[in-house]
């Protein structure tokens, strides 16, 4: 089935993919995933037993899972979102941003990274200033030698385990490790590089 | 170039829980104060609950479209008509209390076909309309 000249999954594909990947632990991830978007791009420090004024984190993933299945509902595109759960998460992204905007009234600069596919050809000297901000931000937040070394790799360039493991003669458990301690620092990085008023 | 960045590093945070790893999560929220074990609880409670309204929710939007297939094919059926789907839509009016509305098979529209054939087996009638068609 095509939609805007993209394929789109049909019901029953939806059907199939819901029936292998909505488990506790994905459902538990979501959960997992909602409190921390909400802390580090809304500041809010989510209570589950209370909600955010009337906004609770499960309505908003069932809302989600949900809208996939009614008629006129969401979208699965198979071709940008081979995985039915990044779809799911990226939906997510989405329902949290106009939930807490709309509560908020303020207008967030949400930038829906996996709503816009759209490549950017990237510049020299911006690439290198915001690599740079990077940089000293993780510096700020600890990072080791290793993590600022694995940065531009791993989450620019996206390299592969083995390739870097390899390009840094360190083994790959060393190189999980590390990987480990950069990620905990990555929505952090983010968020920084969102509030920063650079943008070209 | 920004918008770039963040979403490389978007993909690198979401890339680890397809891969079934939660333990950044969990360290993030570990770090801003947060129980894992007293969220893990909670979702899990949500989840069962919702998993049972998600598949009723899901049957009944299979149900629905079943029931708007079965119904297109079987008005096809009788503008083009196709002996057998109008033999049973035929039996289906005899055997119920419909006999006296839908007497002439011509007239009848898409939510008069939905209403006679919403109690059969859908899934069954669909396969036997579409062979029909064959």
């Amino acid at each position: 089935m095509k939609s805007d000249n993209r394929i789109v999954a049909s019901f029953d594909e939806k059907c199939k993919a819901i029936q292998e990947i909505y488990t506790p632990e994905f459902y538990a991830d979501l959960f997992k995933h909602a409190i921390i978007r909400l802390k580090t791009v809304f500041g809010i420090k989510y209570n589950h037993d209370k909600g955010f004024r009337g906004i609770m984190v499960e309505d908003m993933i069932n809302d989600t899972i949900e809208a996939f299945f009614k008629e006129g509902g969401r979208n699965w595109y198979p071709e940008k979102f081979p995985d039915f759960r990044m779809q799911i998460i990226s939906a997510l992204d989405s329902v949290i941003s106009n939930t807490l905007n709309a509560e908020l009234d303020k207008a967030n600069e949400t930038f829906e990274i996996l709503e816009n596919d759209i490549e950017m050809s990237f510049d020299d000297s911006d690439y290198q200033s915001l690599l740079s901000i990077c940089h000293d931000e993780l510096t700020a937040m600890g990072a080791t030698d290793y993590e600022l070394l694995l940065f531009e790799p791993y989450i620019i360039n996206g390299m592969k385990r083995n390739d870097l493991s390899e390009l840094l003669g360190i083994s790959n458990e060393e190189l999980t490790n590390i990987k480990k301690r950069l990620d905990r620092k990555l929505p952090y990085i983010k968020e920084k590089l969102k509030v920063l008023n650079y943008e070209k | 170039m920004k918008n770039n960045f963040i979403k490389k590093i978007d993909k690198a945070i979401i890339s680890q829980i397809i891969e079934g790893d939660s333990s950044t999560y969990d360290e993030i929220l570990k770090e801003e104060g947060f129980d894992i074990k007293e969220i893990e609880t909670y979702a899990l409670k949500n989840f069962r609950k919702h998993s049972f309204l998600l598949k009723a929710h899901i049957n009944k939007q299979r149900d629905t479209d079943l029931l708007e297939k079965a119904s297109a094919l079987l008005q096809n059926a009788i503008a083009k008509n196709v002996d057998k789907p109008i033999s049973y839509l035929k039996s289906l009016i005899a055997n119920n209390q419909f006999q006296v509305q839908y007497r002439n098979l011509d007239s009848l529209g898409i939510d008069e076909i939905k209403e006679i054939i919403k109690d059969q087996n859908l899934l069954e009638l669909l396969e036997q309309l579409e062979n029909d068609q064959k």
